[in-house]
């Protein structure tokens, strides 16, 4: 090695772009109407600060000055902030979750994955995500991106990196590929849609009792849809357009409680039956030409409230 | 019950869509609920114009919870 000197001279500087040592930058503009609030939470005490214009407020909108404090480890703590603030600086090895305002709807918040390569405190990450989501190993539960596409990465080996993901929200994401062969029987939503880069055999989750939805349209899954039968809590299930989906729908008239079912597309058969018997708070089901449907049973489901399409691309 | 067999359907429940409006449109049949409101297009400047004018929109299901 060459030789070489290192010194270090004492100085400040006030350029609030420059990266500063295990701080995260997240870009969080106010959009619309919504409130423009921040859910945090911390694996250790820890500040915030607000990054060029505007201030933290209380819940009445008064000013609580440029930093915060997060002070009850554990606790996820709403940051009311001014709407002039566009960006947020925190500690980036103790994050344990990070969200805008979702209560009502997202505001706006871009997370560079990226920077959360070494937290492995991480679980939980909601907002307009980018970088690869292959950055976050070992205990993620909620994975959300809310705007924008520009994520990337292998779901597959997200999931088994993370096996206690319960929430997978990536729509439209076409940099997100990977064959699914395990997923956390936890599960409770999926969301993959419009994107033929992820695939998998639908069978993996069989054993996912507690899914509420589940949603891969325009995707490239195969398999029999009886993996999605004896789900008690489902609510809505899109299958739209996977054309190596097939089985029986009949399966899925043991999800009672299912608002909404789109098959439309794909290779599933059978009658609607005990569907139309058992699924009585059906607001939407979309199927291929493939299953078959009488003029009774569809006067029956749009008095009750249900839209029918046959072989639509909804 | 209603039938729509036009390319561009809109079904809709106060100010939100039942399904999204697309370019691409639909080829096959659409059977609205009783307590919706409907229409349809053959093209999609016109059925556009209508969603526009309605102050129409799509929201994709939410079942989350505030949490972690």
């Amino acid at each position: 090695m060459e030789k070489c000197f290192i010194t270090k001279l004492s100085g400040t500087v006030d350029n609030d772009s420059l990266p500063v040592y295990g701080k995260m930058t997240v870009s969080c503009p106010k959009t619309g109407s919504i409130a423009h609030n921040v859910y945090l939470s911390f694996a250790k005490g820890t500040q915030i600060e607000v990054v060029g214009d505007g201030y933290f407020t209380d819940s009445s909108g008064s000013s609580t000055g440029k930093t915060a404090d997060y002070t009850i480890i554990g606790s996820i703590t709403t940051y009311y902030l001014s709407d002039a603030v566009t960006a947020l600086r925190m500690d980036k090895y103790s994050l344990v979750s990070i969200s805008p305002q979702y209560t009502n709807g997202y505001s706006s918040m871009t997370i560079d994955l990226d920077d959360l390569k070494y937290d492995s405190n991480i679980k939980s990450v909601r907002g307009g995500l980018k970088g690869s989501i292959n950055n976050l190993k070992g205990s993620m539960v909620t994975l959300q991106n809310t705007e924008g596409t520009s994520v990337t990465g292998d779901l597959a080996t997200f999931l088994n990196e993370n096996p206690n993901v319960t929430i997978i929200d990536l729509p439209s994401c076409t940099g997100i590929t990977g064959t699914i062969r395990a997923v956390n029987s936890g599960m409770t939503q999926f969301n993959v849609m419009n994107n033929a880069n992820v695939s998998g055999d639908v069978s993996v989750f069989k054993d996912c009792a507690s899914l509420v939805s589940w949603n891969a349209n325009n995707g490239n899954f195969s398999g029999d849809i009886s993996a999605f039968a004896n789900k008690t809590g489902l609510k809505s299930l899109s299958l739209l357009n996977n054309k190596n989906i097939t089985g029986d729908i009949s399966t899925l008239a043991s999800d009672t409680a299912i608002q909404g079912i789109n098959v439309s597309l794909t290779g599933v058969t059978g009658d609607i039956t005990n569907i139309v018997a058992n699924c009585t708070d059906l607001k939407s089901l979309y199927i291929p030409t493939g299953v078959t449907i009488t003029e009774e049973q569809k006067t029956t489901l749009t008095g009750r409230g249900c839209t029918v399409g046959v072989d639509i691309a909804v | 019950m209603v039938k729509l067999t036009k390319k561009y359907p809109i079904v809709y429940k106060d100010k939100d869509l039942v399904f999204p409006l697309t370019e691409e449109g639909f080829s096959g049949e659409v059977y609205p609920a009783v307590d919706a409101e409907y229409a349809e297009f053959d093209t999609y400047e016109e059925a556009k114009a209508f969603v526009d004018d309605k102050g129409l929109s799509y929201k994709e299901p939410s079942y989350e919870d505030v949490g972690e």
